[in-house]
């Protein structure tokens, strides 16, 4: 390495020159300055502030030009207060949930889909989740915690991350019902490519021996898998972010969707920024069976 | 040639200066295509930029996919222009790939052409990236998803923030004005390939052509053509001529191309022309996969270990920036490749241009090369996730062959004793054929598709590896057979080539009425290939026009090897006949 260094700093022609000013300033013929001495001298000088107005005129004029092309980024409006109904109407009442059957409802844009879903273990019966995580984590690269449990009937749980603090807890008579983004952190891959596998449900295709025995969201994109029952914790990585968690109230006995907790949906530039007021669900949103 | 015609063109020859253009020449028996590979390259970019122009003034960026799908069956002949469209693309990287591997291949990378070498490294990634905004703004299910894993892709690697500024920037926050800035940036980067490639010629201009290592021995000096020698053939007309014969080749063999995949429909999807559209049978059986010049990256980022286990945080201005888990992948796809392609010349020896006696540039582009073409492979046939162990095995099974192999093709060149490294050669690459099977039976591979695939692509590992080494091989072992000196000197064409002529003239008649005459909406793939038998025909006749300029500095060989440039026209001919 120092012999590059040298290479490139020291005049050969010049014994004991290790400056590269001296270098800089000597002409083609390895002839240096007036005396033949280490001298700069104003023509050089010139030389050099010329290049270096040049070069930072150009460099100037990035910072311009970025900000010329950047989109003017749409409005954020307030979340919408939506109330879940089904196709015909029908609010969405906890007890119309069936344990570990997969919904999907679009909030809080008509363009992003959640998964809603009343989380339970193997035999059907109901898993309450009250977590706390932060929107960046280290992926746990464990199994999930379903099977973990014994007669527990409540994840109470702290995730280890950076960034902002945030609680998924789910609602309904056994805190069981929660709904996540259905759009993968890691390269937006949506529903059905990303999809919620009940315990004991065989993952198709699953890359790690960890979530083969399903209580996972798995994306067959690229593999990432989120633990539905810490609040979408990642698992596996190559995601990064917890799935965002859509808050939940239960407000006589109907559910509503009131905001979107914990990192941005994936590929937005913040959960409710849109064009026009009409891109966001409004005051009801359909949630479908699959 | 009539005294008046005669002395009309000495008029224009002299007025417009032609025969003393400030270009370089080249010796005569340079005209020929192993020479002019960049000549591909650059007659597909001209199409490209022709096409693009006619393109863009139907271009809606409102609704790309619909406009498309509108035009398709409305407009005639944009299904022809289209298609040439996206195989000028596809020709323009393969013809710059041969373009590279032979010019690496004889030592043209050398000094002094080491500014060339990274002007033309440089090219070839714009070149990536304006393909990249190329297809994101057709519109269809491919564009969608090239648009949502490319935003993905910049804010998993740059950290959240910069990653969805940069996401912005390069794609809009607001999807009706998204397309309009994808081929935007797609015609910005096209035009800066142009400037790039301005730079390229400019430089070729400086250094002229490299020596063939037939008249140099495989020494790196000289490294210039002697300007004063006999057999210079002058730019004008010889090289200008060449220049139209290798277009419109090169354009007649685009649309032919383009005409015969239309005809065969739906094989593979990285082979299917027509941009792929949700709803249709095609959309159904279309995978989210980009086209085969990018099929490697798209291969490297389902290799989930070379993402960060965790994330990183770098404070910026106060701010903690989280994130920056694919930046492994992206400098793995995109920053690796293209600085082991620049640093090439600066691993080549003094004295010879000959690959075997650069030995480590060899190796390190020989693996590149192999590792790009199995990860294509790799990323067409599965889908899917792989140990850490599986993908080891795939990387190692080239190195267990190529390394050696070079060392035995060096020990042949030099005339050692080649006992040793050819032993050396076939017992490592017998467990780089083994290993595969191995990890085959140790992991149960043979239950899934993925095991299967992968020990597929281990196995290729070691194909892809030979195809290297004979290229190398037949390189080094053609540039020893002397020129052919002191053969009689015939000046005229003989009469089959002017019959040949006359026909491929009628041929070139034949497909302009017929292009007229033919309803293009009803035969968009006939309207392609009668286009590709214009072109050929006419790339036909001017190439014999140029062997009667460059006869008395390139003596006539044999018929039948005269005859051998004219097989596109027949290829052209075929195809024409298949599809109709």
């Amino acid at each position: 390495m120092s012999f590059i260094v040298r290479k490139l700093i020291v005049n050969p022609k010049i014994p004991g020159d290790e400056y590269l000013s001296v270098y800089l300033a000597c002409d083609r013929r390895g002839w240096c300055g007036m005396g033949g001495g280490p001298k700069f001298d104003r023509r050089d000088f010139v030389k050099i502030l010329g290049a270096f107005g040049v070069v930072g005129a150009g460099g100037g004029l990035a910072i311009p030009i970025v900000k010329y092309m950047m989109p003017e980024i749409p409005k954020a409006y307030s979340y919408p207060q939506t109330r879940l109904v089904w196709g015909d109407g029908r609010p969405v009442r906890a007890s119309d949930l069936e344990v570990n059957k997969i919904y999907l409802f679009n909030y809080p844009l008509h363009s992003t889909p959640n998964f809603l879903v009343n989380l339970g273990d193997e035999r059907g019966e109901p898993v309450g989740v009250r977590v706390k995580l932060y929107t960046n984590m280290s992926p746990l690269n464990e199994e999930p915690i379903i099977f973990k449990l014994g007669q527990t009937r409540l994840v109470e749980f702290n995730v280890p991350g950076y960034g902002r603090e945030y609680v998924v807890e789910g609602v309904g008579p056994n805190k069981s019902i929660v709904a996540y983004s259905a759009i993968c952190q890691h390269f937006g891959c949506p529903y059905p490519a990303m999809k919620f596998y009940p315990p004991g449900q065989q993952v198709p295709l699953a890359r790690s021996e960890l979530v083969v025995k399903g209580g996972v969201i798995y994306c067959t994109c690229h593999g990432g898998a989120y633990d539905p029952y810490r609040g979408a914790a990642v698992l596996l990585n190559p995601p990064q972010r917890p799935l965002p968690f859509v808050k939940l109230e239960e407000r006589n006995g109907e559910l509503w969707a009131v905001e979107v907790l914990g990192a941005t949906v994936f590929g937005k530039f913040c959960n409710t920024c849109a064009a026009e007021e009409g891109e966001l669900v409004g005051s009801e949103t359909v949630v479908r069976e699959v | 040639m009539s005294s008046t015609l005669k002395k009309l063109y000495d008029l224009l020859v002299e007025r417009l200066g032609l025969d003393r253009l400030p270009l370089r020449s080249v010796p005569y028996s340079y005209v020929s295509v192993e020479f002019w590979l960049g000549a591909i390259v650059a007659a597909s970019f001209m199409w490209l930029a022709i096409s693009g122009l006619l393109l863009l003034l139907y271009y809606d960026y409102t609704n790309p996919a619909e406009a498309n799908r509108r035009l398709l069956e409305s407009k005639p002949f944009f299904r022809p222009l289209l298609t040439s469209h996206l195989m000028a693309a596809n020709l323009m990287i393969l013809g710059a790939v041969a373009h590279f591997v032979r010019n690496f291949l004889v030592g043209a990378y050398k000094k002094p052409r080491e500014a060339m070498w990274i002007v033309g490294v440089i090219a070839g990634f714009l070149a990536l990236q304006a393909a990249f905004f190329g297809y994101a703004s057709i519109g269809d299910k491919i564009a969608i998803e090239a648009i949502n894993i490319g935003s993905g892709f910049v804010s998993n690697s740059f950290g959240e923030y910069f990653g969805k500024i940069l996401a912005a920037l390069a794609f809009d926050v607001t999807e009706s004005t998204r397309y309009l800035r994808t081929v935007a940036i797609h015609v910005a980067f096209a035009v800066l390939l142009g400037v790039v490639f301005l730079l390229h010629f400019i430089l070729f201009e400086a250094q002229g052509i490299h020596p063939s290592p037939r008249e140099t021995g495989w020494r790196d000096e000289p490294s210039k053509i002697d300007e004063t020698r006999k057999d210079m053939a002058p730019w004008f007309p010889v090289n200008l001529t060449y220049i139209i014969v290798v277009t419109f080749g090169v354009w007649g063999f685009i649309f032919t191309l383009s005409a015969f995949l239309q005809g065969l429909g739906w094989v593979h999807q990285l082979l299917y022309q027509l941009p792929i559209f949700e709803g249709t049978p095609e959309g159904e059986m279309a995978r989210p996969m980009p086209p085969w010049f990018l099929v490697y990256a798209f291969k490297l980022f389902q290799l989930t270990f070379l993402y960060l286990p965790e994330p990183l945080k770098i404070p910026v201005l106060g701010l903690e920036i989280y994130g920056f888990s694919a930046l492994p992948v992206f400098i793995a796809s995109f920053v690796l490749p293209i600085l082991v392609l620049a640093i090439i010349p600066f691993m080549a020896r003094r004295g010879s241009t000959h690959p075997l006696d650069n030995m480590a540039a060899a190796t390190v582009l020989g693996l590149l090369l192999v590792y790009l073409a199995q990860l294509t492979i790799w990323g067409a046939v599965t889908l899917s996730f792989h140990t850490t162990f599986t993908a080891i095995v795939v990387f190692i099974t080239p190195i267990l062959t190529l390394v050696p192999g070079l060392q035995m093709l060096r020990a042949t060149m030099k005339g050692e004793d080649i006992n040793k490294p050819m032993i050396r050669f076939f017992s490592l690459s017998l467990i780089a054929i083994a290993l595969p099977f191995a990890t085959l039976i140790a992991t149960r591979g043979y239950e899934s598709d993925t095991g299967m695939g992968d020990a597929i692509t281990g196995l290729l590992g070691v194909v892809f590896s030979l195809i290297y080494l004979s290229l190398i091989a037949f390189t080094v072992f053609s540039g020893e057979s002397e020129p052919k000196t002191g053969e009689p000197r015939q000046l005229d064409l003989p009469t089959p080539l002017i019959a040949v002529a006359i026909a491929e003239l009628f041929l070139v008649l034949f497909s302009a009425i017929s292009l007229a005459l033919i309803n293009p909406l009803a035969n968009p793939i006939l309207a392609s290939a009668l286009i590709g038998l214009l072109l050929t025909s006419a790339y036909g006749v001017a190439h014999i026009a140029l062997r009667a300029l460059t006869l008395h500095g390139k003596p006539l060989e044999s018929l039948g090897s005269e005859l051998v440039p004219h097989m596109l026209v027949v290829l052209s001919l075929a195809v024409l006949i298949f599809v109709a």
